[in-house]
């Protein structure tokens, strides 16, 4: 997907000597191969270098963990989260292939996450390793965007920190990256869906899927037929991707959703409606779910309208309810219709259909 | 002929590459520079009273970020082969044992021993100066030399008065008074060609630094960094050079190396990337907050979710069909995925029941997004006239 010559650029800085670059940060669109070039270009590296790769994202603002990972990846046992003892042990327990000039590399993907790390305890991991002056240590981390979008409290005039831009691939990259994939799918199938599916994906395995599923729809046809294929494929990609590319889908949708509500568990449906009660209505008008009548007795016909019109200009949008009023309100509506078979569950099941 | 130039300028590149690591801008012996900078001998003499008279001492080393107090700590400590400790501060407020240890430590062993406090401007939160009190007390009961390496010039103003009376009077100023632009180049010029080396014989290698006119780019990167900036750039250009593989080095790849150290253009590469969905929801957003007034003086101007996704379907409906989508939901997606590039940015803390009301507003400049709008981002061309009229 690069060309020959940034892959050059790339292994250079990866694996140069200067003790300058001791950190550098590659960015690109997720599912642009941003991180499976970066472990390419690392297996096969050269022998002088000893690398190593954490995950930010498994780690999860977890510092020891990382160590951890890092540590039992190179064979050495480091304990807690102290990182100074880390590269301490680093220095001494690893077998470097070269003694007198020890160089590591550590690769850390999805480096995303490092939101969830505290700023001085990062600042020391990237630069407590400074202290030992016979070992070169170089840092690669991985990334949707810039290294700032992440580390937003880096002073101006701040060192900056090389960056390298993983380009995402383009519709002749992507196809031809398919149709390896798919040898048996014809190119030309292959060529319409990408450039259908471009606009709203870029990612060579989404869009693989969405082939491949759309093609076992589709079958094997003597004539390409433009029609019949743009259809298998919108309808494969609907559900990841909710393209819509002729007006009259846009009724069916809708009756989708009405006849889903029709399919629906009874228990599940009266839960529906309870939440939409509880949410549209303030938690002080709920008494009268729980009396007889609505408590309406005692007030008149047109008192009721005029306090529901009052609490229609209040309450213009939904809000957020305690579970406990929706299953109250829940329990109260199904007593009323005397549907007690479906009563008695848990709390837990509950939330699981709203999820 | 062409090939042997090649290998002699990778030769030269390599080996000034090599010499980098050592080469401190500033610090060196230079006639242009000398005077200026006096701080290693500084160290050196303190260093040396404390070795004669074994008297604890502490000392502040001021200076900015990066400006190479430690390393020339280092070197002077190398010279009488003394260890240095390292402490960093955030370590040690994440650790309250080694605090209790370092003070407990001394009177068991009568031995002298040199610290340097990384970080030492951290220590002016409330319960961190105790650790201060402790190094500071510790270094004159017993033999210790303490460095503590501070940024801030108002460090001991900002400190409780039991710490201000204990702050050290010794202090160090790694003040690089910012260089003029002259020196800047000239010290460029050295880290490309240094001393005594291949590169200064070399005539292709004079050449091709010529060739470079550094001159004409060098003022942006001198408007944003230090001499350790500069030090990774010539790094990044040399290393290129070095490393280039079959190709001649050209102008070409003096740029990279500077592309990938100037933050420049990056959000332009990212929002080239994205998608013709995403990027139009994107635009939809710019669309919508330019030229709007503000809530507030304090605030750009933001929009909101929905709206985002009204102008959305406006854009598909009327104008390109291809890009509709049948929910909402994708829309929003896009736009979580536009502020989790930092693209976009969105109120965080609101909690809303709601996500359509969300305020989201533009990260980025939004003259850029003009312009690329045009040319850069290769838009359909009915697309591109939606964004590019300008609305009332």
């Amino acid at each position: 997907m690069m060309d020959s010559q940034d892959i050059i650029r790339l292994r250079a800085l990866l694996f140069n000597d200067s003790k300058s670059i001791g950190h550098v940060h590659v960015f690109g669109e997720n599912g642009s191969g941003r991180s499976e070039i970066i472990r390419q270009i690392i297996r096969e590296s050269d022998e002088s270098w000893i690398c190593t790769a954490g995950d930010f994202l498994y780690a999860d603002g977890n510092m020891k963990l990382l160590l951890e990972s890092l540590a039992k990846d190179m064979n050495f046992k480091t304990r807690g989260d102290k990182i100074e003892e880390f590269f301490c042990n680093l220095y001494e327990s690893v077998e470097w292939p070269n003694p007198k000039r020890r160089k590591v590399l550590i690769f850390l993907d999805n480096a995303q996450a490092v939101v969830n790390f505290s700023s001085p305890i990062l600042r020391c991991f990237f630069n407590s390793y400074k202290c030992i002056s016979n070992m070169t240590v170089r840092f690669v981390t991985s990334a949707p965007s810039e290294w700032i979008t992440y580390q937003t409290n880096i002073a101006i005039g701040h060192s900056p920190i090389p960056h390298f831009h993983i380009k995402s691939p383009n519709v002749e990259q992507c196809s031809q990256l398919i149709s390896n994939a798919l040898p048996n799918v014809p190119k030309q199938f292959i060529r319409f869906a990408v450039d259908l599916l471009f606009a709203h994906c870029k990612s060579p395995n989404t869009i693989l899927q969405i082939i491949s599923t759309a093609f076992s729809n589709y079958g094997e046809r003597e004539k390409f037929e433009a029609n019949r294929a743009g259809d298998c494929i919108k309808k494969a990609a609907d559900y990841k991707l909710g393209l819509l590319c002729n007006k009259n889908q846009e009724s069916t949708t809708s009756s989708d959703i009405i006849h889903s509500f029709e399919s629906m568990p009874t228990s599940m449906r009266y839960l529906l409606v309870a939440a939409y009660c509880a949410s549209n209505n303030s938690a002080l008008t709920d008494r009268r779910f729980f009396v007889k009548n609505h408590g309406r007795d005692k007030r008149s016909e047109q008192k009721e309208l005029r306090a529901e019109v009052n609490r229609q200009l209040r309450d213009l949008e939904p809000k957020a309810a305690d579970l406990q009023r929706i299953v109250c309100i829940y329990e109260s509506l199904v007593i009323l219709h005397n549907d007690r078979s479906i009563r008695g569950f848990d709390v837990k099941n509950v939330a699981s259909f709203f999820f | 002929m062409e090939i042997l130039r090649k290998a002699e300028i990778q030769q030269c590149a390599s080996e000034a590459l090599e010499k980098l690591d050592d080469f401190m801008a500033g610090a060196e012996e230079n006639e242009s520079l000398e005077g200026k900078f006096v701080f290693p001998e500084k160290i050196d003499d303190l260093v040396v009273d404390f070795l004669s008279s074994q008297k604890g001492q502490c000392c502040l080393l001021e200076g900015e970020p990066n400006c190479g107090r430690e390393t020339i700590l280092m070197k002077v400590l190398k010279k009488y082969s003394i260890d240095l400790r390292v402490i960093n501060v955030g370590y040690a407020a994440a650790d309250p044992l080694l605090q209790e240890s370092l003070a407990r430590e001394n009177e068991q062993d009568g031995e002298y021993s040199v610290f340097l406090i990384r970080d030492a401007d951290e220590l002016i939160s409330g319960h961190q100066q105790e650790f201060l009190y402790t190094m500071t007390d510790k270094a004159t009961s017993c033999s210790w030399l303490v460095f503590f390496s501070i940024s801030r010039q108002n460090f001991a103003q900002n400190l409780e008065k039991r710490g201000n009376s204990r702050i050290p009077r010794i202090r160090v100023t790694f003040d690089q008074q910012t260089p003029t632009f002259d020196e800047y180049c000239t010290a460029f010029r050295q880290m490309i060609i240094p001393k005594s080396s291949e590169a200064e014989k070399s005539t292709n290698f004079q050449g091709f630094y010529q060739e470079m006119r550094s001159d004409t780019w060098l003022r942006d990167f001198y408007e944003l960094y230090n001499f350790d900036g500069l030090k990774k750039l010539a790094a990044m250009i040399l290393m290129e050079v070095a490393m280039g593989g079959d190709q001649i080095p050209t102008q070409k790849t003096v740029e990279n190396a500077l592309c990938s150290l100037m933050p420049s253009n990056r959000k332009l590469s990212i929002l080239q990337d994205q998608t013709l969905r995403s990027q139009c929801v994107f635009l939809c957003c710019h669309r919508l907050c330019r030229n709007r007034r503000a809530e507030s003086e304090f605030l750009t101007p933001r929009t909101t979710f929905r709206t985002v996704f009204l102008e959305y379907k406006k854009l598909a409906n009327l104008h390109y069909a291809p890009l509709n989508v049948n929910n909402d939901v994708f829309v929003f997606r896009e736009i979580e995925h536009l502020i989790e590039i930092g693209l976009l940015k969105c109120e965080k803390m609101a909690n809303f029941s709601n996500i359509s009301f969300r305020k989201i507003w533009l990260d980025m400049d939004a003259l850029t997004v003009e312009k690329s709008i045009s040319d850069v981002l290769k838009l359909p061309t009915t697309v591109r006239d939606f964004f590019a009229t300008i609305l009332d």
